[in-house]
């Protein structure tokens, strides 16, 4: 899958799940500063991206996604095109 | 001080105590209980070891061992060992609580009623409720679970223990399994059997402080079993589904049963796990060990579990001991007692027989008749379960050393000295002894899960 598809997705799902809109959504952004999630929102977060791509993550390995960037580079890897 | 109508029973091991202005009408007080400044309770029982004190009042109630009371008010209650309320404005009523800690003015009633009070909460093992919680009767909070927030709906959700339960604008929300990896059930564990203040000889409750046995486990899997057959019919289109009175977000109902599934594993499969490093000590062959995971009970339900004031206990042998005293094979008090006694003694092999039975439910053999192969198999899967835990409760640890737990400290100085005072009062999470013992279990699981694989590889 390329980037670019992985980020408007990811971006689309943060959005609907952190009930921001797509357009004030940054790579840079930390979804527990920036973007206001705390830890209960961020497990439902991690459930959306999970459902969305279809694969069940590996604990250790989401717990390590803190950006809206690096959760695109994971799941950019873990999709290759 | 004003007593009437009741017995104090104390040992030299440890004395009971009734101190200055205690009114107390119709009670019994355990032996080491201390009772002081101005507590008032009439038709109330004290277990060992229970402290109350600070004006607290009680009326018509039970308290098992180690339980504290002060400030507060409770009416109608059956305290389960190690149930505490410390707070002016907390209003226990007409509930069953073990285990539990009110936060301050957590409360409980029932004003919808139209036709008489009827109140009747069950707060299961291990539940918390924070400050100004409100929960209304009738209502069934599941074991290890955390309420926040007012709740105006009835809550009945036995069989999602570890769940936060909260409320956003006046809906109430559950989170099924999130208590699973909070640092503070991982210390409840530690603290209760630490925190046994009985002296006495005769130890009057039979405790049972296991967190993760078949009471928890048990609806674990139930649980699991119903939150993915949820998830299976609701459709993507809704965010949330009704569950017990409660809304659950229809993500978390896959989430929750894959959080179930962990807890799961690392019990039936680490008990197994147990078992079988004790046969390797002593170089047994794979034969030998099989036989060593042989179950031979009779019990017919071994799902059913009850936490009696602390004693887990399989139904099955509580409802045998209600017949016998129905049917006069069980006449007197201490032969009663002595039932109580065995059933207490049980456990271990009541235990293992539930663990053999769901063993071979959910994985597909039973213990004593699989192939070190098969269970290589699930040694990787208990390392993933453990290690996924491990995780998520050091995540947990680490986020009380964030940026915001740091607002207030340093007051008035700038970002170094925030830091440093932050540091001086609650140190470092490289140092914290709850981090490190962790992060010692994370790499205890890797090598008790090599230690095991390489034997069974040499058994292959």
């Amino acid at each position: 899958m390329k980037r670019e598809e992985i980020a408007e997705r990811v971006i689309k799902v943060t959005a609907r799940e952190l009930k921001k809109s797509p357009e004030e959504i940054k790579e840079s952004d930390r979804f527990s500063y920036e973007l206001g999630a705390d830890s209960l929102k961020s497990i439902e977060l991690v459930a959306a991206f999970e459902e969305e791509f279809d694969l069940d993550l590996d604990e250790d390995e989401a717990l390590k996604i803190q950006t809206v960037g690096s959760a695109i580079d994971f799941f950019a890897e873990l999709l290759p095109e | 001080m004003k007593l009437e109508n009741g017995t104090i029973l104390s040992c030299p091991e440890h004395p009971s105590y009734v101190g200055v202005s205690v009114v107390a009408e119709n009670f019994i007080v355990s032996e080491g209980a201390h009772i002081d400044a101005g507590v008032t309770m009439e038709n109330v029982f004290v277990g060992q070891a229970t402290q109350l004190g600070n004006q607290f009042s009680a009326e018509n109630a039970l308290f098992f061992a180690n339980c504290e009371g002060f400030n507060s008010e409770v009416n109608s209650i059956f305290a389960g060992p190690y149930s505490v309320t410390h707070h002016k404005s907390t209003l226990l009523i007409a509930s069953l609580f073990s285990f539990y800690n009110a936060g301050s003015g957590s409360n409980q009633s029932n004003h919808m009623y139209k036709l008489g009070p009827v109140h009747q909460g069950i707060f299961e093992r291990g539940c918390k409720t924070g400050s100004f919680s409100y929960v209304l009767l009738e209502s069934h909070v599941p074991a290890f679970s955390t309420v926040i927030g007012k709740h105006l709906t009835n809550i009945d959700a036995p069989l999602l223990p570890f769940s936060y339960i909260t409320e956003e604008k006046g809906d109430s929300r559950l989170m099924p399994a999130i208590n699973l990896f909070s640092i503070g059930t991982v210390r409840d564990e530690a603290k209760w059997p630490a925190r046994d203040r009985r002296k006495a000889n005769q130890k009057r409750d039979f405790i049972i402080f296991d967190v993760f046995s078949p009471y928890s486990v048990e609806k674990m899997r139930q649980g699991k079993a119903m939150l993915l057959k949820l998830y299976e019919e609701t459709p993507r289109e809704k965010s949330s589904i009704i569950y017990g009175g409660v809304q659950i977000s229809r993500l978390l109902l896959r989430k929750g049963a894959k959080y179930y599934g962990f807890a799961i594993d690392r019990y039936l499969i680490g008990k197994i796990i147990n078992k079988i490093e004790k046969a390797m000590e002593t170089k047994a062959s794979w034969k030998t060990i099989s036989e060593q995971l042989v179950c031979n009970s009779a019990s017919e339900d071994i799902n059913e579990w009850l936490d009696l004031s602390g004693l887990l206990a399989l139904k099955e042998r509580i409802e045998k001991l209600m017949q016998d005293v129905k049917d006069d094979k069980t006449q007197t008090i201490e032969e009663f007692l002595e039932q109580i006694k065995i059933i207490y003694e049980s456990f271990a092999s009541d235990e293992w027989t539930y663990i053999y039975r769901a063993f071979a439910e959910d994985y597909g053999f039973m213990p004593d008749k699989m192939t070190p192969e098969d269970f290589m198999i699930l040694v990787k899967r208990w390392e993933k379960a453990a290690n996924s835990l491990n995780a998520l409760i050091l995540d947990d640890a680490s986020k009380e050393f964030g940026d915001f737990s740091h607002i207030g400290f340093g007051l008035g100085f700038g970002e170094n000295e925030r830091r440093a005072d932050f540091k001086a009062v609650r140190g470092e999470l490289q140092t914290n002894a709850v981090v490190q013992k962790l992060r010692a279990e994370k790499e205890e699981i890797q090598r008790r899960a090599e230690g095991v694989m390489q034997t069974l590889e040499s058994m292959v």
